[in-house]
């Protein structure tokens, strides 16, 4: 191809700009990134591999592997890892929510203006009637208040254009700064959580001394109950899959074992006798119809869904959650006649070893629903044509119905790119927060892979192993993603 | 897009030429030495004196600049084995483990007699906090004992006698029950507690048990008094609640640092705080404080642990020379004086606290009874016990972790101690593995072991020279079980 004095000239220009650009990427991300896969490989320790030392680095294969796997801390923090990354659909389910809410889907722009100065009237009169009945606000109180007050008002005046700049504010907040403002909200004393927590947990503890002390039995049994409906409902998919050709058995017995989870957990979870056989029992007769169905009818020919696997993970996933959940409530109802009598305490987020992780879920959950899914579900939102949704109308579908065949399936390839930037960022992350707020406490239980990685490079030294483990995460992450890619449905609806 | 591009490029190196003018002012004739340490409001005082001092003295003369913002270990690290450490480095007692293993320190045993900073010009028992693997690495610019410091008033308000100079575990248990009874109105949440925490290392030691074995080749924390030191600490918190747990804690403050424990001190929340003299520095803002020093509970062994940092020479450093002055000035009156006037810590040379000026400061009446009693608590400090073969930072991180989990019911303390002896075991394995000259080193103390396990089990004496780990050279010559010469 050839080129004339004009287009050298813009190449060259072009090529200038772009030098600081190459070279920064070539000094700071590829050299270190090809170095640190080759010292994944050795024994490098910085005690004795230094400018100060003459010892040779060597090779010694997959050692640092060797030992990473067969390293007990090593899994528990991977299982740490994993852990805070259930908070991820959630915390997609927030962003989409977040982004519905202020594109203002299917809502008149008066309409909010209306509800939005009902808000601020009763705002103001909620506050003005606790002063004239003479409560005492806090500072804490009195600064959330206005808050709230100056966020209704700021939308009544700038619309949905002052909500997306406040939904915002937590990505382009430095990330240390929150993580102190956390830490604050957190305290078990003084923070606004516990303080918001307290008169609820007051009120249920009072309910309780008025109820018969077989409420907490009767509300636990309900909860179980309602973990082991999800669990059919999900089944109920796989078979109707199963039936309509749309799935193998290899993905029904990877669909009905992961659906099984909720089971084991709540083997574990639920101590008294009878409680464990009522979630399993029936999740068994559940699991059995499934397998029951499923071998009798032997498929022609497969006809695989085009959304790919989707359709039945997100399912699965919310069953799972829902089912979990309700074992957890279950649990906490049967406990709470006992546990009220004894009075109920707000939890101590950060200190206590089981609250530490949920409490950091809390928070990551926060920072994700006005994060960059947001805007990127703003702009895949902004992007459906209308004349679907028009279409909808003419077919009198519901608000639902528009948004689940409609909304949902044209953001496919969004959901399908913030998942896994999701998981990415769930693999790697970690370590501010971690050394932030809790040092990787209590006893561990923050510690995840990237603060593992920290500790083993800069507190031990062995940076070899360090490497190590950065590449297991890596290959953890790129499997992760492949299995996206594989199964995942990243393409619209046409 | 190219004129604004343009425009940033012209401001940046605007920006980089006024950066340099401004820096020129700053600039001296002198060389000038770079100090990486703590956030130290003293440290710029002890700077001036240090220059008067090299004026008296007619010492060579030259500038020290502080730098305060690379003082975390890591950096240290980081910025020592890329070849651009600072002159002096201060270390936190952990930390020169680290440093000194990178090879990055300069050995002062050849220059230490000429500028008079060998380990014995300093506190005994310090040679293991300053002589790691046969090198001098530094010299102690502060040394403390820990203490515990009383409210004396509080004792005396809620009607409760002054506990003893000296206490075993039962009666510190005892007192401090009568005293959170005395203390708390009952039916309400606890608000006053009997002390903030409890060193495990001087419980452990007060048991006769150490986390290493007497060469420091193995931890042996799964061991009865270990875990009985644990379980006594579990039930002082969550039982007896005379120390306070992290939910405790928050109630009381936003955060554990010494600031906020000292805070709560000061709001009658303690009894008794857990320090060293350089809690003092906080404490002197409160002169109605009524204070009075003990030494931790024991078992049959009285002990308090030797914490001291120390200033070591970055050895790629183009002004060792000039360094090494900086470490002498330690030892002069000068810096000793300043110490004992600013209460940092207790000072580095004995002598001093021997003067006047030590034990009875004259502008503070009130602290006469303090400081002749935490100048005693060195005669029976001993330092850490740091094995060769870990590194502090990491054993002290892993039994910490099960520590923890064991506070949060997560294992007992017997599974908890069992645990945290096999995850520091391993680590020593690792490092004896990779490292051909520990591994020479460790097979040499392990033969030791077994002599000195044999001599025991025989009910010999055994030869001191055998003994590294700081901690069993005193216990074994004061259970009379040692022959030899040699200090701890």
């Amino acid at each position: 191809m050839k080129y004339s004095p004009r287009q050298w000239r813009r190449l060259r220009s072009g090529l200038l700009f772009l030098v600081p650009n190459i070279t920064g990427f070539m000094l700071f991300t590829l050299v270190p990134l090809v170095l640190s896969f080759v010292l994944a490989f050795t024994n490098w320790d910085v005690r004795r591999h230094n400018i100060f030392k003459t010892e040779q680095l060597e090779f010694i294969g997959f050692q640092n592997f060797e030992r990473l796997f067969s390293h007990p801390a090593f899994w528990q923090y991977l299982g740490n890892t994993l852990f805070l990354m259930l908070g991820i659909p959630f915390a997609i389910g927030g962003s989409l929510v977040a982004a519905l809410l202020l594109t203002g889907e299917g809502k008149k722009k008066p309409a909010l203006r209306i509800a939005l100065a009902i808000a601020s009237g009763l705002l103001i009169f909620s506050l003005t009637t606790l002063l004239i009945l003479g409560f005492e606000f806090s500072g804490i109180q009195v600064l959330i208040g206005l808050l709230f007050l100056s966020i209704l008002t700021a939308g009544l005046i700038g619309g949905t254009t002052v909500y997306r700049t406040i939904f915002y504010a937590p990505h382009f907040t430095a990330g240390v700064a929150t993580f102190l403002l956390w830490k604050k909200m957190y305290n078990p004393q003084t923070g606004p959580i516990n303080n918001a927590l307290s008169p609820i947990l007051s009120t249920i503890e009072n309910a309780f001394r008025f109820l018969p002390p077989a409420s907490g039995l009767i509300l636990g049994t309900l909860a179980i109950l309602l973990a082991v409906l999800p669990l059919v409902l999900l089944h109920r998919k796989i078979v109707r899959a199963r039936l309509d050709a749309e799935i193998g058995r290899g993905v029904l017995f990877g669909l009905t074992g992961a659906s099984t989870i909720p089971l084991v957990l709540g083997w574990r979870w639920l101590d008294t006798s009878w409680q464990a056989p009522l979630l399993i029992v029936p999740a068994l007769v559940s699991l059995g119809w499934v397998f029951f169905s499923s071998v009798r009818h032997r498929p022609f020919r497969m006809v695989p869904s085009r959304y790919g696997l989707m359709p039945f993970i997100l399912p699965l996933c919310g069953a799972v959650s829902v089912s979990l959940i309700s074992i957890g409530l279950s649990v906490v109802a049967i406990r709470l006649p006992g546990m009220a009598e004894s009075g109920l305490n707000p939890p101590n987020w950060l200190a206590d070893y089981h609250w530490a992780k949920p409490a950091i879920m809390i928070m990551a959950f926060w920072a994700a629903v006005g994060s960059n899914n947001m805007i990127l579900y703003i702009a895949g939102l902004t992007n459906i044509p209308r004349e679907l949704y028009d279409a909808a109308d003419i077919d009198g579908a519901s608000r639902l119905q528009r948004f689940w065949n409609v909304t949902w399936p044209q953001l496919a390839p969004v959901t399908f790119f913030i998942s896994i930037m999701s998981v990415i960022h769930g693999l790697q992350g970690g370590f501010e927060m971690a050394r932030t707020m809790t040092q990787g406490g209590p006893a561990g239980a923050t510690t995840t892979l990237s603060y593992f990685v920290f500790i083993e490079g800069f507190e031990t030294g062995r940076l070899g192993y360090a490497s190590a483990v950065v590449w297991a995460l890596f290959v953890l992450v790129m499997t992760v993603t492949l299995i996206n890619f594989k199964f995942g449905n990243r393409y619209v609806n046409d | 897009m190219k004129y604004l591009l343009g425009s940033i490029f012209l401001l940046l190196v605007l920006a980089t030429v006024a950066d340099q003018l401004s820096r020129r002012s700053e600039t001296s004739d002198l060389p000038v030495l770079y100090w990486v340490t703590d956030a130290n409001p003293a440290r710029e005082a002890q700077i001036l004196r240090f220059y008067d001092w090299l004026e008296e003295n007619d010492y060579p003369r030259f500038r020290i600049h502080l730098d305060n913002s690379n003082s975390d270990a890591s950096k240290k690290l980081i910025q020592g084995i890329s070849g651009v450490g600072a002159d002096l480095i201060h270390m936190a007692r952990d930390e020169a483990w680290l440093l000194q293993a990178t090879g990055m320190l300069e050995d002062l045993t050849p220059i230490a007699a000429k500028h008079h900073i060998t380990p014995d010009a300093t506190w005994p028992g310090l040679e293991s906090a300053v002589l790691i693997g046969g090198q001098q690495v530094g010299f102690p610019p502060a040394v403390n004992a820990q203490n515990f410091y009383l409210n004396v008033d509080l004792f005396e308000e809620f009607d409760q006698p002054l506990p003893p100079e000296q206490w075993t575990i039962d009666e510190f248990e005892a007192a401090g029950k009568a005293f959170i009874a005395a203390a708390n109105p009952p039916g309400e949440r606890q608000q006053i507690f009997f002390v903030d925490t409890v060193n495990m290392v001087s419980l452990r030691r007060s048991m006769g048990r150490s986390m290493f074995n007497e060469t420091m080749t193995r931890c042996t924390l799964d061991t009865p008094e270990s875990v009985r030191a644990h379980a006594l600490l579990y039930k002082w918190m969550h039982v007896d609640h005379i120390i306070p747990t992290h939910a405790d804690l928050d109630f009381l403050a936003s955060s554990d640092t010494v600031t906020s424990r000292n805070q709560l001190f000061v709001q009658r929340r303690y009894a008794l705080l857990t320090g060293a003299r350089y809690s003092l520095v906080q404490l002197r803002d409160y002169p109605d404080l009524h204070l009075a020093v003990r030494a931790a509970p024991h078992d049959h062994f009285p002990n308090v642990l030797l914490g001291a940092s120390s200033v070591g020479i970055y050895k790629a450093s183009k002004h060792k020379e000039l360094a090494a002055y900086f470490l002498e000035f330690f030892t002069s009156e000068a810096y000793n004086m300043g110490i004992i006037q600013s209460s940092d810590a207790t000072p580095p040379i004995p002598y001093f606290t021997t003067t006047e000026a030590y034990l009875r400061p004259p502008d503070r009446p009130n602290e006469w009874n303090l400081h002749g009693k935490l100048a005693d608590l060195l005669t029976i400090a001993i330092p850490l016990s740091a094995s060769p073969f870990i590194l502090p930072t990491t054993a002290s991180r892993i039994e910490r972790e099960f520590r923890y989990s064991m506070l949060a019911d997560v294992y007992t303390a017997k599974e908890a101690m069992a645990l945290a002896e096999q995850f520091i075991n391993r680590q020593i394995d690792l490092n004896v593995e990779a490292d051909p000259v520990l591994r020479a080193h460790f097979k040499q103390l392990l033969k030791d072991q077994a002599t000195i396990e044999a001599l025991r089990a025989a009910g010999k004496p055994v030869p001191l020279e055998l003994i590294t780990n700081p901690f069993y050279r005193r216990y074994y010559v004061a259970q009379g079980w040692a022959v030899g010469e040699g200090g701890p």
